[in-house]
C-alpha cells in the first residue's frame, strides 16, 4: 500500500509539475525569446544492480536516442525539463509474443549556476522518474511493475550558432520493487546531445 | 562476404551522399532564412509483419535521430538518421546500429519549411542480438507534411520500410515489411 501511495504521489508530482512549468512559461514567453528548450541525446552509463543480485550485476549502455526532452523556459534560475521515452511492442514484433509496454517518463528541474544563461554555461540537475513496464506472453495475463527513479547531474550548454551542445553527467538512482521481484539499480554516466529552441 | 561487401557499399554511399550535402548547402543563398539543418525527433507506430510469421504492431518513442542537411535551393534535401542500442551486460554484448540517409523532395511552395513532401531512404540494420552480429538493408518510401508551429515545425508521414532477410537479427530486426506513420517536430539552426 505504501509503494502504491508512493508511486501514485511520485505520477501526482509528474503531472502537476509541467502546469507549474507551464505558467512559468507564460512570464517568460512576455518577456520575449523562446519558450522551449527540445533536444534528444547520445547516453551511456555503467549499470550496476544492486538488491536481489547476485552475479553479473553489472553491464555497460550506449544508445541514441536516448529519450526526448522538453524543456520549459524560465525567467528564473529554475526550469522544468519533461524527458520521455516509449516503446509498445505486440504480436510477433514482441519479443515474448503478446505485448511488451516500456514507459519511462522523467521530469527534472534544472537550475543554471552563477554566470550562467539559460542557452549557456553551467547547471545543475535532479528529477524523479518512473519506470512503467507491462508485458504479456502470447495468451496469457499481462503484468505491470513500476520502478521509481531519482536522479542528478551536473552539466553544461555549449553555444553552437542558433542551438547548442549540451554535456550532462549524471547519476540515477532506481529503487527497488520487491513486490515484482525487480531489484535496485543505480547508473552513472554522460549523455551528450544537441539543443534547440523555439 | 557478400553481406558485407553490399553493407561497406551502402555505408560509403551514405557518407558520401552527406558530403555531397554539406557541398551543395555551402554553394548556395538563403531562401530558407539561413537554416542550414532541420533536426527532429519523432513517435512511430508501424504494422509490422515479418516474412512467415503473423504480424504484430510496434509503436515506439523516440524512433531516431534525424538530421537534415537544408539545401539553399532546389527541392531534394538530403537526411541522415541514426539509432543505436547498445548493451553490455553478463559478458554478453547486444547492440543494433541503425544509420540512414533518406531523400526529401519539397512537393509545395513552402520548399523544406512546409507542405508535402516525398521520401525515399536506405540503411543498414546493424545487430547482435547473442547469435552472431548481423547486418540487413532496409529501403524505406514515405509520403509526409510539415506544419509550421512558431518556429518549429510539426512534422508527419505515412509510409513503409522493408528490411532484408538476416538469420541474426530476424524477426525483430530483419526480415519484415513495416507500414505505419511517424509524427514529431523539427527544428532548425
Amino acid at each position: 500500500m505504501r509503494r502504491l501511495t508512493s508511486t501514485v504521489v511520485a505520477a501526482a508530482a509528474l503531472v502537476a509539475l509541467p502546469h507549474l512549468a507551464l505558467a512559468q512559461r507564460t512570464r517568460a514567453a512576455a518577456a520575449g525569446g523562446p519558450k522551449n528548450e527540445i533536444g534528444v541525446d547520445l547516453g551511456a552509463e555503467y549499470n550496476h544492480a544492486g538488491s536481489g543480485c547476485n552475479a553479473d550485476c553489472g553491464g555497460l549502455g550506449i544508445g541514441t536516442p536516448i529519450d526526448v526532452r522538453w524543456g520549459f523556459m524560465a525567467s528564473g534560475p529554475l526550469s522544468f525539463e519533461p524527458r520521455f521515452s516509449l516503446s509498445y511492442l505486440s504480436g510477433s514484433a514482441s519479443p515474448i509474443g503478446g505485448h511488451v509496454l516500456a514507459f519511462n517518463p522523467d521530469l527534472n528541474v534544472i537550475y543554471r549556476m552563477k554566470k550562467s544563461t539559460a542557452r549557456r554555461g553551467m547547471y545543475l540537475t535532479g528529477g524523479l522518474g518512473l519506470g512503467i513496464a507491462n508485458a504479456a506472453p502470447s495468451g496469457g495475463s499481462s503484468t505491470t511493475a513500476t520502478q521509481l527513479s531519482l536522479n542528478g547531474g551536473v552539466g553544461k550548454r555549449i553555444p553552437m550558432e542558433s542551438n547548442a551542445w549540451r554535456v550532462e553527467g549524471f547519476l540515477r538512482y532506481n529503487f527497488a520493487n520487491t513486490g515484482k521481484g525487480i531489484p535496485s539499480s543505480f547508473n552513472i554516466g554522460a549523455r551528450v546531445g544537441m539543443s534547440f529552441w523555439r | 562476404m557478400r553481406k558485407l561487401f553490399g553493407g561497406m557499399v551502402v555505408a560509403a554511399l551514405a557518407l558520401s551522399l552527406t558530403t555531397a550535402a554539406h557541398a551543395q548547402r555551402r554553394a548556395a543563398s538563403a531562401p530558407m532564412g539561413g537554416a542550414k539543418h532541420e533536426l527532429g525527433v519523432d513517435v512511430g507506430l508501424a504494422y509490422i509483419k515479418p516474412s512467415n510469421v503473423d504480424g504484430g504492431i510496434g509503436l515506439l518513442a523516440p524512433l531516431d535521430v534525424r538530421f537534415g542537411i537544408v539545401p539553399r535551393r532546389g527541392k531534394l534535401m538530403w537526411e541522415p538518421h541514426v539509432a543505436l542500442n547498445y548493451r553490455a551486460v553478463g559478458g554478453q554484448t547486444f547492440y543494433v546500429f541503425t544509420p540512414g540517409i533518406h531523400a526529401l523532395y519539397a512537393n509545395s511552395p513552402g520548399g523544406h519549411r512546409r507542405g508535402m513532401f516525398f521520401e525515399g531512404g536506405a540503411g543498414l540494420v546493424m545487430g547482435d542480438q547473442g547469435a552472431g552480429s548481423g547486418t540487413a538493408f532496409q529501403l524505406g518510401a514515405a509520403v509526409g507534411w510539415r506544419k509550421p508551429y512558431e518556429s518549429a515545425a510539426w512534422r508527419y508521414k505515412v509510409g513503409l520500410t522493408w528490411v532484408s532477410s538476416s538469420n541474426e537479427l530476424a524477426p525483430f530486426f530483419a526480415d519484415y515489411i513495416a507500414i505505419g506513420g511517424s509524427i514529431g517536430i523539427s527544428l532548425w539552426h
